[in-house]
């Protein structure tokens, strides 16, 4: 028998509730002002990215491997919403907030109760007004899609959806959680510092311990940038939707439990820990889900399809054990090219990490690091690589199948495309704003309908603060999202000397390798003691009327290639990353990061060498080097691919080789002056992803 | 003294030395097969490092790059040159797998620790699986032994003499 109540409710229109919900919103200040702000955030990622789109396009024009390269999704689409992603993370939450915030401080709240309604019909109302909101917030980043294609880009539906979906769901998460830090404060500020707790605390999750060892990793999944890291690849993962969804529903119910007054908290902390039991119970059957699909054009979540055809009919338990820390760059393209497509396509697989998931620190010594294990039925056998080109054929051998003819399938072309970015820019500086403007001062004209509902809430001094802070939040954490400098091969000539880098001694030019540029040093065309040709002006670009202490310097002791990264005036602090292949070199094959560069020719490097397998902190004064941290048994393998990284904080130096922390100095003084590469002898070396990423 | 004591004396006397002439023959020949073949040629050139006039007798003329031609070769090396008039440097022949690399190099730095002994001596700290150092008394000149991959996929051994101070 139903109760009375419950009669009504079952009854009451819910519309004219939706409809003061919206009117809610649209009155007041922060939608308008989060829509204001999100254009030129947008707009500017989005120039930027059909620009470096369109500098990669031209490249490509004729090189058709350079041209499958190409995709929208990571070109476009993925850095422009991920300006939205910023713009929601931060000033969504006050938009949410106030369809709820605002009737408690008023006190409508107590008379909204009243009224024939659940408090479930009510929040989930609250939350469809929320959505509604987010989708008036994703204009900016929707346009610029719209843009794209009608210039005539190429957009792939399967790839937008999933990407919008998976924008989506956060925002309607940022939105329940919104709702239920309002339901359980008095105030909207107090709303909002929990909630942008929750946010901001996510970021710091993923920038902090993502990829550390142990409960932290643990804690790293529960960051909000990796789930939306998900869609961002092109995989519409069963298990991520259904707990975002469970996670939405989750905090409607917290909210639900909350939001009536006049029941006592014991009551209501009972009533969240049943929702959050529950919640728990229902995220754990969830993450059993396996189902998930590549949406992306270039399959790059799959194997090739007969090979994925192969390993599904695989009826045997694999077992794979790995020897590899989780922060380790090879566990990550481990991960990346092989293991999450084996979780994807195999029916019984089974992955562990050796040691208790060591970290880099305590894998030292241990000789079995780097090793994968792979055990199928009975058999099993161990190998070091990270590619599916050698791991596929094991699994077969183990499996005793044979390996897979392919299957005929369109080979993904690419999609170059050069567009213009100055309609962009129009776009997102002056039109769009001035609609947005105009639909607000329309907006505010609206008819007022029911006084109790509609009444004007106007913006009271506490928003005001709120968006100031808000604003503040986005002017200091942007910086933080500035992209790294990186030194930019693709409109480089193959066979002349880079224009990024000034060679100042020893031979370097650009290679061609398979459609890629890569900085090449050759030394074994080169003589000791011979600086770069043209010296002299490449010395007077670097020092201007300085020039001639670091010429004299240069002439003089000329002992040792090196190039002088041309776009860094003065670096200090932070990380210079590069990657590294020996390809040759009877007396070395030396690669390193050159810092501290001084204008009389002074400098620093870190450099590892494929011969030695060691890394060495040298220094240089008056053209003499002498070492200053020695580094052995640091595997340095030639003929492949190493990372090579230096951090710097203001003396203290850090020297990394293929992400495992091996070297550690503090200097007398601290670092100041120009970085390059640095090489030696008769090395002949590739260098490529030249990385900067300086801090204060 | 009985005849046949005598005699068993004199037998005994001869096996002793026949004995003693047996053990100091295997001495040899065991420490023959410590020596290499080609110690006497690294201890040639080793001996020209601490001279005031370095290589300068033996470089031969210049290659392509900053090599120059060698005019000692160690036996059983290949491509012996100079990088410049200070390092000189030879390749072992090389071989199909990593492990055989491997254990040439383990072989080659015995060998020159066993040629050069008394004189030179291994850094220790500066060692690293495939790379090992040794310094003169002086430490005014270096020898390292490492392992390479060539551009036909063989594993050699690389022996490298050099002079330390610029």
């Amino acid at each position: 028998m139903l109760s009375p109540e419950t009669s009504l409710a079952r009854g009451a229109p819910v519309w004219p509730l939706f409809a003061k919900e919206l009117r809610e919103i649209l009155s007041g200040r922060a939608l308008w002002t989060l829509l204001l702000l999100a254009c030129p955030l947008v707009g500017y990622s989005f120039f930027q990215a059909i620009s470096l789109y369109a500098e990669a396009s031209a490249a490509a024009a004729n090189s058709p491997v350079l041209a499958t390269s190409l995709s929208p999704l990571d070109g476009i689409l993925v850095p422009t919403f991920g300006s939205f992603y910023v713009a929601v993370t931060l000033l969504f939450p006050f938009v949410a907030i106030r369809v709820l915030g605002e009737e408690k401080q008023t006190g409508a709240l107590r008379l909204l109760v009243q009224l024939p309604y659940h408090s479930a019909t009510l929040v989930w109302v609250k939350l469809a007004a929320v959505f509604f909101a987010w989708l008036l917030c994703a204009i900016p980043v929707l346009s610029s899609a719209v843009i794209w294609w009608i210039a005539g880009g190429h957009l792939s539906a399967a790839e937008i959806v999933t990407l919008f979906l998976g924008h989506l769901l956060y925002g309607l998460l940022i939105g329940a959680v919104a709702l239920f830090a309002a339901s359980i404060t008095e105030s909207s500020a107090t709303a909002a510092i929990v909630t942008l707790a929750f946010t901001i605390g996510s970021w710091v999750l993923d920038f902090t311990i993502a990829g550390r060892p142990g409960w932290l990793e643990w804690l790293a999944h529960l960051s909000l940038t990796q789930f939306i890291r998900t869609f961002e690849q092109g995989l519409l993962s069963g298990s991520l939707v259904a707990g975002a969804v469970v996670a939405v529903c989750t905090f409607a119910a917290l909210a639900t439990v909350w939001l009536p007054p006049g029941i006592a908290v014991r009551q209501k902390l009972m009533r969240s820990a049943v929702c959050v039991g529950a919640a728990a119970v229902t995220l754990v059957v969830v993450a059993q889900i396996k189902a998930s699909i590549d949406v992306t054009e270039d399959r790059r979540n799959s194997f090739a399809l007969a090979d994925a055809k192969q390993l599904a009919g695989l009826a045997e338990p694999l077992a794979i054990t790995v020897h590899l820390a989780p922060e380790d760059p090879r566990y990550v393209d481990l991960q990346r090219n092989v293991l999450a497509k084996l979780e994807r396509v195999m029916p019984r697989i089974s992955i562990r990490l050796a040691a208790g998931r060591q970290s880099l620190a305590s894998s030292a010594g241990d000789e079995a690091y780097g090793e994968i294990e792979y055990r199928y039925g009975a058999r099993s056998d161990t190998s070091r690589s990270t590619s599916p080109r050698e791991i596929l054929p094991l699994i077969y051998e183990l499996a005793g199948v044979p390996r897979p003819a392919p299957i005929p399938s369109a080979e993904f072309p690419g999609y170059p495309f050069v567009l213009d970015g100055a309609f962009a820019v129009l776009w997102f500086v002056v039109i769009l704003p001035i609609l947005i403007v105009l639909a607000w001062w329309r907006s505010r004209r609206l008819p007022s309908g029911n006084p109790m509902f509609l009444k004007e809430v106007a913006m009271n001094s506490s928003t005001k603060t709120l968006l100031i802070i808000a604003v503040s939040v986005v002017a200091v954490l942007l910086p933080a999202f500035a992209e790294p400098v990186k030194v930019d091969l693709t409109n480089e000539t193959a066979g002349a000397e880079p224009k990024g880098m000034v060679p100042v001694v020893g031979v370097w030019r650009i290679e061609n390798d398979g459609g890629k540029k890569l900085l090449a040093v050759d030394g074994r065309q080169w003589k000791e003691g011979q600086s770069s040709a043209g010296i002299a002006d490449k010395a007077r670009a670097l020092y201007g009327e300085r020039y001639a202490e670091f010429l004299d310097r240069v002439q003089a002791y000329a002992y040792y290639p090196y190039v002088v990264a041309k776009d860094v005036e003065d670096f200090k602090n932070g990380e210079i990353t590069v990657r590294f292949e020996g390809l040759s070199g009877r007396i070395d094959q030396g690669a390193g990061i050159l810092f501290n560069l001084k204008p009389n020719g002074d400098y620093l490097t870190i450099r590892a060498n494929c011969l030695e397998n060691n890394l060495v902190l040298w220094k240089f004064e008056k053209g003499r080097r002498s070492s200053v941290e020695w580094v052995r048994n640091t595997p340095t393998a030639t003929r492949q691919w190493h990372d090579l990284k230096v951090r710097i904080a203001g003396n203290k130096v850090e020297g990394y080789l293929d992400g495992k922390l091996y070297l550690q100095h503090t200097l007398p003084q601290p670092v100041s002056g120009k970085i390059g590469l640095w090489s030696k002898a008769d090395s002949y070396m590739h260098f490529d992803d030249f990385t900067v990423v300086a801090s204060e | 003294m009985s005849p046949s004591l005598r005699a068993r004396r004199r037998t005994l006397a001869r096996l002793c030395a026949l004995t003693t002439v047996a053990l100091i023959s295997l001495g040899q020949t065991v420490q023959a097969a410590e020596v290499p073949s080609y110690c006497a040629e690294l201890k040639q050139v080793a001996a020209l490092a601490l001279t005031r006039d370095r290589f300068a007798s033996i470089i031969g003329a210049a290659r392509e790059g900053n090599f120059l031609d060698s005019k000692v070769s160690l036996s059983g090396w290949g491509d012996c040159s100079f990088y410049g008039t200070r390092t000189y440097t030879c390749d072992s022949q090389g071989f199909k797998t990593a492990d055989e690399g491997i254990a040439a190099h383990r072989k080659v730095f015995d060998e020159v620790k066993s040629c050069l002994h008394g004189s030179w001596s291994e850094v220790e700290s500066r060692a690293s699986p495939g790379y090992v150092v040794l310094h003169d008394e002086k430490d005014s000149a270096s020898i390292t032994i490492n392992t390479d991959l060539t551009d036909k996929g063989e594993h050699i051994v690389r022996l490298i003499l050099f002079l330390r101070s610029r």
